[in-house]
């Protein structure tokens, strides 16, 4: 019989014994919210005021879950004239969605951004899809009240 | 495919050790002959994670791919990038920042320590510690992940290699806090030999199990710490430097015998050797920026370009064929794990049943690349 | 009060009913807390909390699991042997807790006091392996009969050591009634002349409960689980019951062997026994978060090749001490 390790099996339950004894490292998740840092590719945002409907995002977006919507009109003055041109903004399908980040990164304005709000299990199909207003609406309450708060960063709820 | 010998006294039993199993990395099958304990063949049954994803490379542009690579290997997706984007860098001729160069050192190293902490973590839960080892790597492998959140902006896949750099500069406190996250892994790395070095049940078990020798390492087509196991000083990073590996001072580690313990002890080794390098790539980091002058409509001249890198299970190259289009015309990729899986029967002749499972526990395949 | 305790003390009738209502209900509670108490204690060596949602510290955990098992659908596969089938799970949990008659909590306090005790005790537990061997075959699936079969040849192999560690201390205590046994460590406590018997005990122990690291025939990363593969709900709770009273049996058998049973400075003597049960109870659950699992042949060789040679070294070495004092 080879003995292979010189003191058995003491060298393991010293170690052991020694994890016994320390406090354990386990975050317990629904009270304690993890920490989530500045970069995190969550839910996305998008800023009415700042999208010009150019239509980046859903070219780009390898699983084409990015949707065009029309959105109202907007009026523009050209030459003398006032012409309507159909405005569009863009609604997401989280459920074909990858969080890849390309459609953040080709946007011109940088009205799309990604937010840490990683809840979004539910029910039924329907309710993954986010149309612009919902985009709008996480925007107005997720980025910009944080930035006027000066950014508590976190796992925040909606 | 396969074929029940006769023999006379004595029964075969054909086992499945099948695709739902506490303990395959994913979804394998292994169809294994038995006679009472004894294993006369055992053969891999591999296909079920099969996405398609050569073929969905062929519909969409470069930089759509990009995201889709990380999803090959996801235990260490840095490199799948980084192998992909070499190859249409080498296409298009461009010229990477020397610190975009660093930064993707930086990176595939830290990819490499926490591959290395997974495959030490679920290799002993195969061997039967019971979540032991597990856990302890798995919270090691947490501080990693958080730095890569803290520059990727995701934990698992990453997207952060891209096309003439990187995608976005490190931010502000990461050096310090990758230094101090180095500093923590040092004693950890000593609680893992003294864990499994030290623990004769451990070495009782996993040497002399599932012996490659030398010649049939590069016979068979081993590779990565496989290949390294079996005493044969072979690694892309000095066969055929790529990025700036050739600037900094690291060894290659190799284990003595070719066993399953030999295997481990590569994983241990490079780990060391990955936080040295890293260390010495954090103090000399350059300035500068981080993207080359990429156009916005990414169209290689025709041609194709072959691109290798070693990922922590070995060499991954990727094959692009471009024919002047936006996408491109053909994309292979060449997974290491699914090479050193096919060893498999090769090591598993007259072995018990248990040790079928510590073998293919150390062969470390990763289901996403096998099946692609 | 003297007639009463004349009559429980003289009247084996009575004697008898008592101490199996006893016996019954602390192996009841004690097969409550002790499921709970190993998932605690694995998880703290594996750095993390055991079950604590449900009730303070997961006290309750127990509980649920319980109503789980009693409320689950219980399958027999179609072509099982079916009576073994049913059998099995009541042979074992019989066999597990027929031993504990003649387990002594203090010089008075026996059910039963055997004059062939301890031979009483290791003779029945040999024939637990039989109990390996029918759940094994019984469910006409290859798991169970590898895990069976292995189970049947681990527990052949380490009664011998076993019994050889124990013979060191029948020489020591010059009798094999476990009172004596007792009686005779009230100077010194026999780890002290008799430590390779006691780490030969200590190995075969492990051997016997089926507890990491040799907990082959529950093998959980190779064979799915094991000998209890195809057993589900009720059944599969009482194979799970009769392991623990192993353990708690082994438990026992080194406190009262090795340890000194009830003698101590100032508790009474029931106290001082349990408390030592327990300390080797959280022993045994500690070591299953410290090693890997032993492969069936290289165990087979430390059983027939190593342990019973060192067996034979602990008789030949305490013969030579009892004779010169």
């Amino acid at each position: 019989m080879k003995i292979r390790a010189k003191t058995l099996i003491l060298e393991p339950m010293k170690v052991a014994f020694r994890h016994m004894l320390s406090k354990p490292v386990t975050e317990q998740y629904p009270e304690e919210r993890p920490f989530i840092h500045e970069r995190y590719r969550g839910m996305h945002a998008n800023d009415l005021s700042k999208c010009i409907g150019c239509g980046s995002c859903a070219r780009v977006c390898p699983n084409q879950c990015i949707v065009m919507e029309e959105a109202g009109f907007v009026e523009k003055k050209v030459g003398d004239k006032v012409i309507k041109r159909p405005k569009k903004h863009p609604g997401i399908y989280i459920g074909r969605c990858m969080f890849c980040g390309l459609c953040v990164d080709v946007c011109p304005v940088k009205s799309l951004v990604m937010t840490d709000y990683f809840e979004l299990a539910d029910t039924t199909r329907e309710k993954l899809y986010y149309d612009y207003k919902d985009l709008g609406e996480i925007y107005e309450k997720l980025v910009r009240k944080r930035k006027m708060e000066g950014k508590a960063e976190g796992g925040q709820k909606k | 495919m396969y074929k029940l010998e006769e023999i006379e006294d004595g029964g075969k039993v054909l086992l499945n050790i099948g695709p739902i199993h506490p303990s395959t990395h994913g979804v394998l099958r292994i169809l294994v002959e038995i006679e009472g304990e004894r294993v006369i063949k055992a053969i891999p049954i591999i296909g079920q994670l099969h996405r398609g994803f050569e073929k969905l490379c062929e519909n969409r542009t470069y930089i759509q791919v990009t995201p889709l690579t990380d999803r090959l290997d996801y235990i260490a997706s840095m490199g799948n990038n980084m192998a992909y984007v070499r190859a249409v860098e080498e296409l298009l001729g461009v010229e990477i920042p020397e610190r975009a160069e660093y930064i993707r050192v930086i990176m595939l190293e830290l990819q490499r320590i926490a591959s290395h902490l997974c495959s030490i973590g679920f290799y002993s839960n195969d061997v039967g510690m019971a979540f032991t080892l597990f856990m302890y790597t798995m919270r090691d492998r947490e501080k990693i992940l958080n730095l890569f959140e803290m520059v990727a902006g995701s934990r698992l896949t990453h997207n952060y290699i891209r096309i003439g750099g990187v995608r976005e500069d490190l931010p502000k406190g990461f050096v310090k806090r990758a230094k101090e996250v180095m500093e923590y892994l040092k004693p950890k790395v000593e609680d893992y030999r003294a864990m499994c070095d030290e623990s004769e049940v451990f070495r009782m078990r996993t040497e002399d199990v599932g012996v490659l020798k030398p010649e049939d390492a590069i016979n068979l087509g081993a590779t990565g710490p496989v290949l390294r196991g079996s005493g044969l000083k072979i690694d892309t990073r000095a066969q055929d430097p790529y990025t700036i590996y050739d600037q900094f001072d690291w060894k290659i580690v190799t284990g003595k015998n070719g066993d399953c313990y030999s295997r481990y002890s590569v994983w241990v080794g490079e780990i060391e050797q990955s936080i040295g390098i890293i260390e010495q790539a954090l103090d000399n980091l350059p300035e500068g920026e981080v993207m080359a002058k990429v156009p916005k409509v990414i169209k290689p001249p025709e041609g194709e370009a072959y691109a290798r890198i070693e990922n922590p299970r070995g060499e991954l190259a990727f094959h692009v064929i471009s024919d002047g289009s936006p996408n491109p015309y053909r994309v292979k990729v060449r997974s290491p794990a699914f090479c050193n899986l096919s060893i498999l029967p090769h090591l598993c002749r007259d072995v018990l049943v248990a040790d079928v499972i510590a073998i293919c526990g150390s062969l470390d395949p990763v289901f996403g690349e096998v099946d692609r | 009060m003297i007639d009463i305790k004349n009559i429980i003390i003289n009247n084996y009738w009575v004697r008898g009913l008592i101490g199996a209502i006893f016996w019954v209900v602390f192996l009841g509670a004690s097969l409550i807390i002790l499921p709970w108490l190993e998932r605690k204690v694995v998880a703290r060596v594996q750095h993390r909390y055991g079950p604590n949602r449900v009730g303070p510290f997961g006290i309750l955990q127990l509980v649920v699991d319980s109503i789980k098992l009693l409320t689950k659908e219980d399958i027999v596969p179609k072509y099982a042997d079916k009576f073994v089938f049913n059998l099995a799970p009541i042979i074992a949990f019989m066999l597990a807790l027929v031993v504990f008659v003649n387990i002594p909590l203090s010089p008075t306090l026996v059910v039963s006091n055997l004059n062939v005790g301890i031979l009483y005790i290791l003779a029945v537990s040999s024939l637990s392996a039989v109990i390996y061997l029918l759940t094994g075959w019984a469910p006409n699936n290859k798991f169970n009969l590898l895990g069976g079969m292995r189970a049947a040849a681990m527990m052949v192999a380490y009664e011998i050591p076993m019994a050889l560690a124990v013979i060191g201390v029948i020489m020591m205590a010059g009798s094999v009634n476990l009172v004596d046994i007792v009686e005779a460590q009230s100077r010194i406590w026999f780890i002290i002349p008799q430590i390779l018997g006691f780490l030969i005990f200590m190995v075969a122990a492990f051997a016997e409960c089926g507890r990491l690291p040799f907990d082959l025939a529950e093998a959980e990363s190779e064979l799915v689980q094991g000998w209890t593969t195809e057993y589900s709900a009720m059944k599969f709770a009482m194979l799970l019951f009769a392991e623990y009273g192993h353990t708690i049996l082994a438990a026992f058998l080194v406190t009262l062997l090795y340890l000194g049973g009830w003698h101590g400075p100032l508790l009474p003597g029931p106290i001082w026994v349990l408390l030592k049960t327990f300390l080797i109870i959280i022993f045994f659950m500690y070591m299953r978060g410290v090693l890997p699992r032993v492969r069936i042949d290289q165990f087979l060789n430390i059983g027939w090749k190593v342990l019973i040679p060192l067996a034979l070294l602990n008789i030949f070495l305490t013969g030579i001490g009892v004779i010169s004092i």
